[in-house]
């Protein structure tokens, strides 16, 4: 499994944590809990200590169905977790990186303060169009505040 | 050239001026356009400029006092442009922020 892979938790993974405490072991079940959707393979594999053997686990879980590397290919199938709204904040930052290119990071460093909530979302992404529209463009600055509210439902 | 309060202050002065210069470039990148973008450009050429009239203050000796007067003229009116584009500027990001 590349090192760089950022996971998210399937909707198999999810039902499979919240189901049968039994259906599969206490190690994958701490395996599949340490996924945020945020940070890479290569970052868990460091970090998620209470876990043993991480990498073959991970690749069990991948090869099982229950975590996923690409959120916009399964997302039927696929609900990020880890933390709340965690895929409306990919999909803004995809959007940031779509319209903004290089300069979009700074803003994607704001909406990752905030918690998930679509409250919370709308009012970063209402200072993000502010400093779109004062540094970057004020026709972009439309366009994103119009696709960032589509896409957190408001 | 002598050395007293008015030549250290030009000094200081083109120091700051330089230092100013050197921030609106290095700013640029991270201001592409949008409302501040679109006077970034015209506010570097001002600081430009200044940080070039600064640069003959100490020479002001030198220069025929007509020449001197109308160089003074020239400096008081982009110094009066570069004022009036800055608070425009502020203006606008004061309004586009409490919108």
């Amino acid at each position: 499994m590349l090192p760089h892979l950022v996971l998210f938790r399937t909707q198999k993974g999810e039902d499979m944590l919240h189901g049968d405490r039994h259906a599969i072991s206490a190690n994958h079940r701490r395996a599949l809990l340490a996924i945020d959707g945020k940070t890479s393979v290569a970052g868990l594999e460091k970090n998620v200590f209470w876990v043993s053997d991480v990498k073959s686990v991970f690749e069990e879980l991948y090869a099982s169905g229950l975590v996923h590397h690409d959120l916009s290919a399964t997302r039927s199938e696929a609900v990020p977790t880890g933390a709340p709204g965690q895929s409306l904040k990919v999909q803004l930052a995809a959007l940031s990186r779509e319209l903004l290119g290089s300069h979009a990071e700074r803003l994607i460093k704001k909406m990752e303060q905030v918690d998930g909530s679509p409250d919370a979302l709308e009012q970063v992404l209402l200072g993000c169009k502010r400093v779109i529209k004062l540094t970057i463009s004020e026709e972009l600055a439309d366009v994103f505040w119009q696709r960032g509210r589509k896409i957190i439902g408001k | 050239m002598e050395f007293d309060v008015s030549s250290v202050l030009d000094i200081v002065a083109i120091l700051i001026m330089f230092y100013s210069l050197y921030m609106a470039v290095s700013l640029r990148p991270k201001i592409p356009g949008g409302v501040v973008g679109k006077h970034w450009n015209f506010l570097s050429l001002l600081v430009l400029l200044f940080s070039i009239a600064y640069l003959a203050t100490p020479f002001f000796g030198m220069i025929p006092i007509g020449v001197r007067r109308l160089f003074v003229s020239f400096v008081f009116f982009f110094g009066a442009i570069y004022v009036l584009v800055t608070v425009r500027l502020i203006f606008n990001i004061i309004r586009e922020l409490t919108e």
